[in-house]
């Protein structure tokens, strides 16, 4: 089962700004900090980036001053304690914040709260730099996907056991953060929605309803722990009792969701689905439908500061697939050794090969565990050189690794390296070659739908998809289950199914039930017998109508044949054999 | 010298060579052949065959998978399938079932951990059946190269064209040589000499079974399987009222049966005979007919 990690800093743009002011004063940390936004401006909109746009578009939704003059978005807790509280006109803030307390016996003057200005680029800039510490914990690291962020999202699917567990990978993940004076919090659950809701309880930074540090009353007291890690497949019960906000549902949804009396997320999701997009936001509907394990939410990864890369420049130009061959070889085998110094293994290789031209060509393989031998990786990409059509010469290669842990090692047997090795690590290696060659799209599992209409009744997925990068844990899960010998229960469900299916079904004119005989394929069958129907159809509110009477079909000639006709308009088709 | 060194002529182990020993080559052989000395050889050829079975009944026997039709256990060898073993189903024609009878062996097979791998180079399986044959959905890897082109399995009678089928035969190989897939099946017409070879290699190394659901051509072409069946259609019955001849009705239990004759098996002499079974079109239940 899929485990993503929520690693949240709490407060996070007072936080960055009090350690950043901190190193440039070399003293210890400013107490009273408030970040303000500063009043719009005209034409400025167009020269911010996207999520900045987004970022400011949040915050003015969220406090409606901000539209007009410069506001305080959010505060250190001493600041907050002045009275400098979100929301709060900027001026006003000045004024409550101005010491009032006359100076100690000591002669001394209460420090000044310090106003900034908010940066949400250096934002989000900062949490993607504190990613590369996160590194060795998770191969797959995300910005949360949402405005103002304050967390990174990773996914560590099978990453527990190289920990000795979730909680030894909790605790150390913490404790990295926190030697280096970080203040922050983890949940690890199912899904990035479920792990995002329980590390804001809340809800986001900025809509929270108490100070910096404080306990909020809603919630039990173990919900503010440190560290929250919730066992595979509970997430659904413990996130009933939530608020909506902790969702990330848009504000304006939450408003509206309120006027209807719905303030948890038990009682959002126990809606009927069909009737909220009627009513609610797109985003709201994603956040639903990601919470309710529906959709799986995109982690889209964090590139590494300095990846494992290896280059080949020529002024000559490799003109055969052969030359090229040596090339990638010669390096694959670079990359081997800074693998194997950083201790982390590739689960893709891409090499762009350049032409004079300056246009390129890509050339990538993917693996499903990660491996560090350069062999098992030449391996794989001759595969795919095997299918490379060099019309043009190559007068660059630079070649790129996307890395992930290695897997534990295991002690081999003392008389043979591979004789002790599991089933589903010789199906990976098997797995590999065969994506190498005939492509992701060539080796699949499948797994039932909730599909009634037979051509869909069963979802054929790749192993290993193209794009999805979050699918790799999910190919060794998928692998795991393909050699254990436990039945799957949803299989016994099934009715009879031909062997074969078309295709597509092939309407046959000539198939009527008061004939004798039909032509199919150029062959004329001769009906013996019909059996049936077994009636398939689909429900009036799915977007695909279906309704048809399926019949097994004898001849005399020997095929039985799955023919249906179409309720809709009674044409009849030819649809499976029974082989 | 050492105790041990002794001329040819000295050693008492030695078999005797008679004069008229047939060696290879010899044109003349099969017709100087005795019908004494035939029942001889067939005594030797089986006492040997007794002595390869004993000698490596011990890693075979656990190896052995019996399948679901008694009858069937009684036509093998072991009296099951072996591991590590190629096995055909030789269509006679279509609708012989051939397909459903390979699965339904194969889903005993999977008790023992491993994944089925089906190569299914015409795109036509429907993984929907599987579990009428005791094949868990999970356990399934589906191998599609691709196919281009646009004729029907049932007119090309496995036939595939040349890039598919070398991808076909390739991903089979890769397949049949990974312990981590229990069985391997196809669809496949025409198979050389070579490819069987090295599939058999593969398969004894890696104990994986593969199963080739070949058309009735194949009859005429050599080979190199342990098991080779040929599947037939016995038609379909109706058992109960309520049969209806070129109708619709409503059957009370009808079936579809079929006969499966061993025709081949590498290491014994088989059973003569074969076994007739049928699949109740209800439920999808492949059992013998008593």
């Amino acid at each position: 089962m899929k485990r993503v990690l929520c690693l949240r800093f709490c407060n996070w743009p007072v936080q960055r700004l009090q350690r950043l002011q901190s190193t440039d004063s070399q003293g210890g940390l400013v107490s009273r900090l408030a970040i303000y936004t500063a009043a719009p401006q005209a034409g400025a909109a167009a020269a911010r980036s996207d999520s900045e746009q987004r970022d400011t578009a949040f915050v003015r939704d969220i406090f409606p001053s901000s539209r007009s003059g410069a506001t305080i978005l959010c505060s250190s807790q001493a600041a907050w304690h002045q009275g400098v509280r979100p929301g709060l006109p900027l001026g006003e803030a000045r004024s409550m914040a101005a010491p009032v307390a006359k100076p100690s016996a000591a002669g001394r003057q209460p420090a000044d709260t310090h106003f900034v200005p908010w940066d949400p680029v250096g934002d989000r800039r900062t949490l993607m730099e504190l990613a590369e510490h996160a590194r060795m914990f998770a191969p797959l690291i995300g910005l949360e996907n949402g405005p103002v962020p304050d967390s990174l999202i990773m996914d560590i699917t099978g990453c527990g056991v190289l920990f000795q567990g979730e909680t030894v990978l909790a605790e150390r993940l913490l404790k990295t953060f926190q030697q280096s004076g970080w203040q922050c919090r983890v949940a690890i659950s199912d899904s990035a929605a479920a792990a995002w809701a329980f590390a804001h309880p809340g809800g986001h930074l900025l809509t929270q309803s108490t100070g910096p540090g404080e306990i909020d009353p809603r919630f039990d007291q173990s919900w503010q722990a440190d560290s929250i890690i919730i066992p595979p497949g509970q997430s659904a019960g413990y996130l009933g009792s939530f608020p909506v906000a902790a969702g990330r549902i848009p504000l304006t949804d939450v408003r509206t969701l309120a006027e209807l009396g719905i303030h948890t997320l038990r009682q959002l999701l126990d809606l009927p689905v069909e009737d909220l997009p009627s009513r609610l936001g797109n985003t709201t509907i994603e956040r639903i439908r990601q919470l309710a394990g529906v959709d799986e939410e995109l982690i889209r990864s964090i590139p590494e500061a300095s990846p494992i890369t290896a280059s080949w420049v020529s002024e000559t130009g490799a003109t055969s697939r052969s030359e090229i061959r040596q090339v990638l070889d010669h390096l694959t085998q670079e990359l081997e050794p800074q693998l194997r110094h950083r201790g982390l293994g590739a689960i893709a290789l891409q090499a762009v090969m350049k032409h004079e031209d300056g246009s390129t060509d890509t050339l990538s393989a993917q693996v499903v565990s990660p491996l560090q031998d350069a062999a098992r990786l030449l391996e794989v990409l001759h595969l795919r050189i095997e299918s490379l059509h060099v019309k043009r010469p190559v007068f660059s290669i630079r070649m790129t690794t996307t890395v992930a842990p290695l897997p534990v090692a295991r002690q081999k047997d003392l008389f043979s390296a591979s004789e002790h090795l599991e089933p589903q690590e010789e199906l990976t290696a098997v797995i590999n070659r065969l994506n190498g060659r005939l492509g992701n799209n060539a080796v699949l599992t499948a797994a039932v739908s909730d599909s009634s209409v037979p051509e869909d009744t069963i979802q054929l997925t790749p192993v290993m998809s193209e794009t999805a990068v979050t699918s790799r844990r999910t190919a060794a899960c998928r692998i795991e289950q393909l050699v254990q010998t436990e039945a799957d229960a949803a299989d016994k469900a099934f009715a009879v199914r031909p062997v074969f299916l078309l295709p597509v079904p092939v309407r046959v004119p000539s198939l009527k039930p008061a004939a004798r005989t039909f032509v199919w394929e150029g062959r004329t069958f001769e009906m013996q017998e019909w059996i049936g129907p077994e009636r398939v159809q689909t429900h009036w509110w799915q977007e695909i109508s279906v309704h048809r009477d399926y019949y097994r079909l004898l001849t005399t000639q020997g095929p039985e044949f799955w023919a249906f006709q179409n309720l809709t308009d009674g044409t009849w088709f030819l649809h499976g054999i029974f082989e | 010298m050492p105790a041990t060194s002794r001329s040819p002529a000295t050693q008492p182990d030695r078999p005797h060579t008679p004069p008229n020993t047939q060696r290879p080559g010899n044109r003349h052989s099969a017709a100087q052949q005795t019908p004494t000395n035939r029942r001889s050889q067939s005594a030797t050829i089986e006492r040997l065959r007794q002595q390869l079975r004993t000698s490596v009944a011990h890693t075979q026997q656990q190896d052995v998978v019996p399948t679901d039709f008694v009858a069937l256990n009684r036509l093998l060898p072991d009296q099951g399938i072996r591991s590590g073993s190629v096995v055909e189903w030789i269509s006679s024609g279509p609708g012989s079932r051939t397909s459903t009878m390979a699965f339904a062996a194969a889903g005993r097979l999977l008790q023992q951990p491993g994944a089925l791998a089906v190569v299914d180079p015409l795109h036509c399986l429907c993984a929907a059946s599987l579990p009428q044959a005791g094949i868990p959905l999970s356990r399934l890897l589906l191998v599609r190269p691709k196919h281009t082109t646009a004729e029907s399995l049932f007119v090309s009678q496995y036939r595939l064209p040349g890039p598919v089928r070398s991808d076909a035969l390739w991903a089979l190989e890769q397949l049949a040589r990974s312990t981590g897939v229990r069985v391997v099946l196809t669809w496949i017409d025409r198979l050389s000499s070579t490819a069987q070879r090295r599939l058999q290699l593969a398969v004894e190394r890696s104990g994986t079974t593969v199963f080739l659901i070949r058309p009735a051509s194949a009859l005429q072409q050599p080979t190199w399987s342990d098991l080779r069946f040929l599947v037939s259609a016995n038609g379909s019955s109706v058992k109960g009222t309520g049969a209806k001849s070129s109708a619709h009705h409503t059957s009370t239990n009808p079936t579809s049966q079929w006969h499966v004759q061993l025709i081949r098996s590498r290491n014994s002499v088989h059973s003569q005979g074969h076994t007739r079974l049928e699949c109740q079109h209800e439920t999808g239940v492949v059992s013998e007919v008593l």
